[in-house]
């Protein structure tokens, strides 16, 4: 089950590139884990605080995608974030 | 041969063990001598430049410096704390034919160590640095001044390299002043000893290259050195050639005795001739020193042979450094 709302684990360093690209480095376990246009798009609304529900609607409007294209693109990269720590449940 | 050219003594960040004039902000080097060692450069057999400072790319010229050098032929690397990494990265992949590395300064293995000496979120600003070397695939090393708080994570820090993706670690000894005096960061000689022996069995050892900067304990009186071979020479600022990029700036004497001459009244053959000259009286006295037995304790550590030889700091200022207890 995938939290409704997420944030950076205190571990993360991230670095925009370009506006189009995000790198993330974990301090602890030392990975990489480099994020596209989309991906990167995620992660800001998840830095800003917001739900995913509310991110996937800035994807829709950002890359003019379907709701439903949106929601799994959200939901599937938030599994993966977690599944690396790179971010945890906010709250 | 390679030139180390401290390209500004402007910094944005305030080091525990940097001494003053590193961090100074009184100048950076001029446009005019920058490009008049690039047109002499070929024929004094140099072909590589290292950027060094302060922080280098705080020079406002620093992105026409790298044009300028990269047109003209030459390779360059530079030293840096990466907080601006973010901004010239662009400029390094551009000219990626021509820039053989940056070397990021990082004094502890974990942020709070790191950031203890060199400031809050100064780790993070590497560790930033460091993900779009990877990422853009530009290469990339460390290096570690090594202190009494960082010196037990010799050997982490080697394994924090190796698992960044680095292409080797380096680490150095400090230079004593009076700041490194106050907060007792500096090693007693066999400290220095003890962590030179770590440091050489992890180059044994490690995956990545290990190394130090010139300044180890040497038995031998004549040791590695790379401006007295020649390998090396050290433009400041100010635009003086001096003996070597360790001693540039360092100590309080006037005028400086490190100084060869300054590139706006000579040129650059001429600065070389002087340099050469130097190294052979220096050799030459030392050779005297040796014979005499006239050599003590300190003096079996290259720089601060230097140091004392050259008057920068009294020997026994020197010694009272040395005999601060760590706790």
């Amino acid at each position: 089950m995938i939290p409704l709302q997420v944030c950076p684990h205190p571990d993360v360093v991230d670095t925009e590139l370009d506006g189009q690209e995000t790198v993330l480095l974990h301090l602890e376990t030392k990975l990489y884990f480099s994020l596209n246009a989309t991906g990167t798009c995620i992660w800001l609304g998840i830095k800003q605080g917001l739900c995913l529900d509310e991110i996937s609607r800035n994807l829709q409007q950002e890359f003019d995608v379907d709701e439903e294209h949106a929601d799994q693109a959200v939901r599937a990269l938030v599994a993966e974030l977690l599944k690396q720590q790179l971010v945890e449940p906010r709250g | 041969m390679r030139m180390v050219v401290e390209l500004t003594n402007r910094c944005n960040l305030s080091c525990g063990h940097c001494f003053e004039e590193r961090h100074a902000d009184t100048g950076n080097l001029p446009a005019g001598i920058f490009e008049k060692v690039l047109h002499e450069a070929h024929s004094c057999n140099i072909d590589h430049f290292s950027f060094t400072g302060g922080e280098p790319t705080l020079h406002p010229r620093f992105p026409e410096i790298v044009c300028q050098l990269s047109d003209a032929g030459y390779t360059f690397s530079m030293v840096s704390n990466g907080s601006t990494f973010g901004h010239i990265y662009p400029l390094l992949a551009e000219h990626r034919a021509r820039f053989s590395g940056v070397t990021f300064s990082l004094d502890g293995a974990r942020e709070e160590v790191h950031d203890r000496l060199r400031g809050r979120g100064s780790y993070r600003q590497v560790m930033r640095a460091i993900s779009i070397c990877v990422v853009r695939n530009l290469p990339f090393t460390l290096n570690m001044v090594i202190t009494s708080q960082n010196r037990s994570q010799v050997k982490e820090m080697t394994e924090l390299a190796t698992r960044l993706g680095s292409g080797g670690v380096r680490f150095g000894h400090l230079m004593p002043n009076p700041e490194t005096e106050l907060r007792c960061l500096t090693l007693s000689p066999e400290q220095r000893r003890e962590t030179e022996r770590e440091i050489w069995r992890l180059q044994r050892t490690a995956s990545v290259p290990v190394g130090m900067a010139p300044g180890y304990y040497s038995s031998s009186p004549f040791f590695p050195c790379g401006p007295l071979e020649l390998q090396e020479v050290n433009l400041d600022y100010r635009g003086n050639l001096t003996l070597c990029c360790q001693l540039s700036g360092y100590g309080n004497e006037a005028p400086p005795t490190d100084v060869i001459g300054n590139l706006g009244q000579m040129t650059l053959k001429e600065a070389r001739l002087e340099f050469e000259a130097k190294g052979q009286t220096y050799l030459r006295e030392k050779r005297s020193r040796v014979d005499r037995g006239d050599l003590g304790e300190l003096d079996s550590f290259p720089c601060l042979y230097c140091v004392q030889y050259l008057d920068k700091v009294s020997h026994v200022k020197l010694r009272q450094q040395y005999a601060c207890t760590i706790p």
